[in-house]
C-alpha cells in the first residue's frame, strides 16, 4: 500500500523547532509519513536525504531570516539531482514579498507567519488526492 | 522525473546509487508489481550480508547510540545501510520518522532509510525482510536496523538479525525483569545507555550479576554513555568479536537457514493472504462474513480442498 512521505527539514543554524514538530504531527495525524531531518542540517543533507527517502514533497521551515539563500540552494540542488518532482513547499518567518521569488525558483507555497497548521495540511492533501486521481 | 527502466534500476542497485536504492526500496515498501519483479530477478545473484538489530524499549537511545558507533562499524565492515523503524499511527495510518535526525555527518558510505511498522506490531516493517534482499545485490552488505521502541514480546528483529543488541535504561526494573522471557533472550549484548546518570552504575552491576547467574550464554553488558561517549569503544570491539565468532563457526549459516524461512512465511502473508483478503473484498463475501451469514470454518475448508 503507498502512503504519501513528506520530509520536513529545517536548513541553516535555526534551532526555532516547534513549528516544524507541530506540522510534522499533523501531518503524520492527517496520514503522512514524516521524516523529521532536525535541525541545523545543510542544503546538500537535505537534498541528499530526501533522495534516500524517495518523498513525495519536502517542507522547509526557516525562523532566522536565511530562507531565500538556504531555500533557493535546496531548490538548485534538488534539480541538480534530478528530483524537481519532489513537491517543495515552506514556512517561517518569510516576509510578503519574498514569496513571489521562493515560488519563481520552484517552491509551490509558502506559509508565512500568520497561516494555520490546517492550511499546510489542506494544501498537501488537495496537492497528493489530485495525483492520485490522475 | 521519468520512470526508471527495469535495467537502470537493476544497474543501479548494483552499483550502490543512492537515487536508485531509494526508488527501489519505495517499490518494495510500497508492495508494487514492479518491487516483487525487482525482487524475483536480483534474488539470483545476491550476496552474503550481514544484519546487526539494535533493538530496546522507548527512549532508551538506539539512534543517540547508532549516531556514536556507526562510523566506526562502517569503517570495519565496509558499505552500510541503516534502517530506522517507527511506528504507525494506528489512528491515522501515518508516521513521525524521527530517528535519523540523531545521525549526524553519514557520509557517502552510509545509506540510511526511515521505515513505519506499517500495521505490523513485531517492531519492523513488514516488507523489511524483502528490503534486505534487495539491499543484498548492493554493495551495502553489512546492514544495521533499529526496531521502533519495544516491549517484552516483540521480538520480530531476531528472526532476521545475525547479531543483536539489546539496549536498556537505567531505571527500568530491577534483576527480575531478567529472568523473563522474550526481550532479554535475543541479544547477543546487552548495552546500557545513560551513563552518566546517577543510577547507571549500580543498575549496570545489576544486570551483569544477573546475566552471570541466570543466563544459559554469558553475554557481555556493557554501559555506555552516548552522551560522553563512555563505553562506546568496548561495545564495538564486542560486536567486532561476537561478528567474527559467528562467521567462523556454522552460526551464520544456521541465522540464514532462519532468515530465510521467516523471509518466505512473510512473503505468504504479504502476497498470498493479503491478495485472498482482497479477493473476499472484492467479491463481497466480506460483507457476508462480517454479517455472520457465512460459516467461516466450512468456507476454509472448501478454500483449502480446492486450493490443494
Amino acid at each position: 500500500m503507498k502512503r504519501i512521505r513528506v520530509l520536513i527539514a529545517k536548513p541553516g543554524l535555526d534551532g526555532h523547532d516547534r513549528g516544524a514538530k507541530v506540522i510534522s504531527r499533523a501531518l503524520m495525524d492527517a496520514g503522512y509519513e514524516v521524516i523529521y531531518t532536525g535541525i541545523r542540517r545543510t542544503p546538500e543533507e537535505i537534498v541528499n536525504m530526501a533522495i534516500e527517502e524517495d518523498v513525495n514533497a519536502l517542507g522547509l521551515s526557516c525562523l532566522s531570516g536565511a530562507h531565500l539563500e538556504l531555500f533557493t540552494r535546496v531548490a538548485e540542488l534538488l534539480k541538480k539531482k534530478g528530483r524537481e518532482d519532489i513537491l517543495l513547499f515552506g514556512g517561517g518567518t518569510i516576509p510578503k514579498e519574498d514569496i513571489p521569488k521562493l515560488l519563481k525558483v520552484g517552491f509551490k507555497k509558502i506559509f508565512p507567519p500568520d497561516s494555520s497548521v490546517k492550511e499546510t495540511v489542506d494544501f498537501l492533501n488537495e496537492k497528493f488526492k489530485i495525483q492520485r486521481v490522475g | 522525473m521519468r520512470n526508471l527502466k527495469f535495467k537502470e534500476l537493476v544497474e543501479g542497485i548494483k552499483r550502490g546509487n543512492k537515487f536508485i536504492l531509494g526508488k527501489a526500496v519505495t517499490l518494495i515498501e510500497n508492495e508494487t508489481e514492479e518491487g516483487w519483479e525487482l525482487l524475483k530477478y536480483l534474488y539470483e545473484s545476491r550476496n552474503k550480508i550481514f544484519v546487526l538489530g539494535i533493538t530496546g524499549p522507548l527512549g532508551v537511545g538506539k539512534s543517540t547510540f547508532i549516531n556514536r558507533v556507526i562510523k566506526s562499524l562502517s569503517e570495519e565492515f565496509g558499505k552500510t545501510a541503516l534502517f530506522l523503524c517507527d511506528p504507525t499511527s494506528p489512528i491515522s495510518g501515518g508516521a513521525f520518522l524521527g530517528d535519523r535526525l540523531r545521525i549526524k555527518n553519514a557520509g557517502e558510505n552510509i545509506f540510511i532509510r526511515s521505515m513505519a511498522t506499517r500495521g505490523f506490531l513485531g517492531g519492523i516493517s513488514p516488507t523489511l525482510p524483502f528490503i534486505l534482499d534487495l539491499i543484498s545485490s548492493s554493495p551495502f552488505r553489512f546492514i544495521i536496523v533499529e526496531t521502533a521502541g519495544v516491549g517484552q514480546g516483540e521480538i520480530g528483529i531476531s528472526n532476521f538479525s545475525h547479531l543483536t543488541i539489546v539496549m536498556l535504561s537505567p531505571g527500568l526494573g530491577d534483576e527480575i525483569q531478567l529472568l523473563k522471557g522474550g526481550l532479554m533472550e535475543i541479544s547477543d549484548v546487552i548495552v546500557i545507555t545513560k551513563g552518566d546518570y546517577k543510577e547507571a552504575e549500580s543498575f549496570f552491576r545489576g544486570v551483569k550479576s544477573g546475566v552471570s547467574l541466570y543466563f544459559k550464554k554469558k553475554i557481555p553488558v556493557h554501559l555506555v554513555s552516548s552522551f560522553d561517549g563512555k563505553g562506546i569503544t568496548e561495545v564495538v570491539k564486542s560486536v567486532i568479536d561476537r561478528k567474527r565468532e559467528i562467521e567462523n563457526g556454522n552460526e551464520y549459516e544456521k541465522l540464514e537457514r532462519r532468515r530465510r524461512l521467516e523471509t518466505f512465511k512473510y512473503l505468504v502473508r504479504e502476497r498470498i493472504i493479503k491478495n485472498f483478503v482482497e479477493g473476499f473484498e472484492k467479491n463481497r463475501e466480506l460483507e457476508d462474513i462480517k454479517g455472520g451469514r457465512v460459516n467461516i470454518y466450512r468456507r476454509i475448508e472448501e478454500i483449502l480442498k480446492n486450493w490443494m
